[in-house]
């Protein structure tokens, strides 16, 4: 069952769910959506389970032929959407025929955007989770980027039609190039020196091109920190920020490693961890610095407007 | 017994939490990996990443309570006594390529260790290691003890990217980049092996507790072991 068809592949285009779970004992990466929020948003605006398969698309999107009827939607990064040359908006559920041409556009704020199938995407399963990580070449289609002339299946899901209409979409961020990035301190913090920690919050940084899902290269005045890179390596996760001896922080992605050396100086809250996915290079950021009990406060407060990412 | 392994638990986020032992020094490497093994079994809703010298949880802030959290690991660790032991589980032999065109920073190592390039070699290939950890990224795994006299610190500027198979050094560590992507370490050499594949069965080749020894190979048995 041939339901989608590539005329064009976009940037860079995978299939991601939430991620690969508890195989990061044995450094297999989290993956999944690099903006989870979207993501799930994306499925349950569509009444379905939030960790189902989504297309995830990077700066610009794929453009392809439906080959069966669905209903589709769009979240995430503000990319146009177009079916059959008419565009239609984002975070609403739309109705394709068969034969129709879709068309994801090129983001102008954030970088990635979301499309959920009211069926399902069959992508390849490995170890409980279809996403697509790259440098293994785990999950997704044969563990790689969509392609020019690839096809997607879809099979049918449990959906519940009443679902959409008891969520809430206006806390979802808006995005610009500018961000405000909230963080706890790492383990590691105390490493940074005194001066380094009363600039950190005045300090803006500018997103380097070398980013990517593994993980967010920033640029800015030099961080002073007592390493000699002779740490023992260390758990890290999704979210946390490293700090190596040349004082640029590294902001780590959804395919960041599970084991690292250099000092965990922050970890980003939960409450903005899934902003990461929609840094984009020459993005301008800074960092505010928020107790851990402000972090747990602020996250149960979007969860009480937005339950659907409780479970994230 | 439960004062063998007595731990401290931080809180290093509102979803994470770090295990460490209260005494820095013991005599049970494995601990942690032995340790982090015993939670996944026995808590199916938290993810458990083990380091060498502590371990970290992940939980849901939202679904899971974390003082009940810190109360079960503190339970579980009553229960491990039996399960921590040093013994080694089997061997394997990794075959490596010093070549330049493979040791990416065999001159850096020359430079800050003032050894010859054979010595150099002689120091990392002709040595019984232990895998003493697996994580990272899917298949890399930490072995030790390297050699004191080739000891480096990890690199101020971690390169983007390095080859599927590099093999790196950093303090009293050696290891195998089974895929390509970052990495902070000196590259020293290249393994033809696969050390993940997922078209096995048990897509990890090495787990820790085994036995590891390097195997120099000249360039032309290298690609002639890529091409099998």
């Amino acid at each position: 069952m041939k339901d989608i068809e590539f005329i064009s592949s976009g940037v860079l285009t995978t299939i991601q769910d939430l991620g690969r779970r508890r195989w990061r004992n044995m450094g297999v990466p989290l993956s999944g959506a690099a903006d989870p929020e979207s993501a799930a948003l994306a499925n349950a605006l569509l009444g379905k389970n939030i960790n189902s398969p989504v297309l995830e698309s990077t700066f610009l999107g794929p453009k392809f032929k439906l080959h069966a009827s669905q209903d589709i939607i769009l979240v995430g990064a503000f990319m146009e959407l177009k079916i059959d040359g008419i565009s239609v908006p984002h975070k609403t559920v739309i109705t394709a025929d068969s034969g129709s041409i879709i068309e994801i556009g090129k983001a102008i704020h954030g970088c990635r955007s979301y499309l959920a199938f009211r069926d399902n995407i069959i992508g390849t399963d490995f170890l409980g989770s279809v996403s697509t990580y790259l440098p293994s070449k785990l999950g997704g289609l044969e563990g790689r980027m969509i392609e020019k002339g690839d096809f997607i299946s879809l099979e049918k899901s449990d959906y519940r039609e009443d679902y959409q209409e008891a969520i809430k979409t206006d806390e979802q961020a808006s995005y610009s190039h500018t961000w405000l990035i909230r963080v706890t301190e790492g383990p590691e913090y105390d490493l940074l020196s005194a001066s380094s920690k009363d600039a950190i919050e005045d300090s803006e940084y500018i997103v380097d091109n070398n980013s990517n899902r593994i993980g967010i290269r920033l640029n800015g005045s030099p961080l002073e920190i007592d390493e000699h890179g002779d740490m023992i390596s260390s758990p890290m996760f999704p979210g946390t920020i490293q700090c190596p001896a040349n004082g640029q922080p590294i902001v780590l992605g959804p395919d960041a490693q599970t084991l690292g050396g250099y000092p965990r100086i922050f970890q980003v809250s939960k409450v903005d961890r899934s902003l990461i996915g929609q840094l984009r290079p020459s993005d301008q950021l800074r960092f505010k610095k928020i107790s851990l009990k402000e972090a747990e406060e602020l996250w149960r407060d979007k969860a009480t407007s937005f339950p659907i990412i409780s479970n994230i | 017994m439960a004062n063998q392994f007595p731990i401290v638990i931080e809180e290093i986020s509102e979803d994470l939490l770090q295990v460490k032992l209260k005494e820095k020094e013991i005599d049970y490497p494995y601990f942690f990996w032995q340790f982090s093994q015993h939670i996944l079994k026995s808590k199916n809703n938290l993810e458990v990443v083990p380091g060498e010298d502590s371990l970290v949880i992940q939980f849901n802030p939202l679904l899971q309570d974390k003082v009940e959290i810190k109360d079960e690991i503190y339970k579980l660790i009553e229960s491990i006594d039996t399960l921590v032991n040093n013994k080694l589980k089997g061997s394997i032999t990794i075959p490596v390529c010093y070549d330049d065109e493979f040791a990416l920073d065999m001159k850096y190592i020359l430079n800050h260790t003032g050894l010859s390039r054979s010595e150099v070699i002689d120091e990392h290939c002709h040595r019984d290691y232990e895998v003493k950890m697996i994580g990272f990224t899917p298949g890399f795994v930490y072995l030790g003890e390297l050699s004191e006299k080739i000891k480096l610190p990890r690199l101020a500027n971690p390169r983007p990217f390095v080859s599927k198979g590099s093999i790196g050094i950093a303090n009293n560590r050696t290891g195998i980049y089974p895929i390509q992507g970052p990495a902070g370490w000196s590259i020293i050499g290249r393994t033809p092996k696969n050390l993940f594949n997922i078209k096995r069965n048990d897509p990890f080749l090495i787990l820790p507790r085994m036995e590891l020894i390097f195997e120099q190979i000249t360039k032309s048995e290298f690609n002639a072991m890529l091409r099998d």
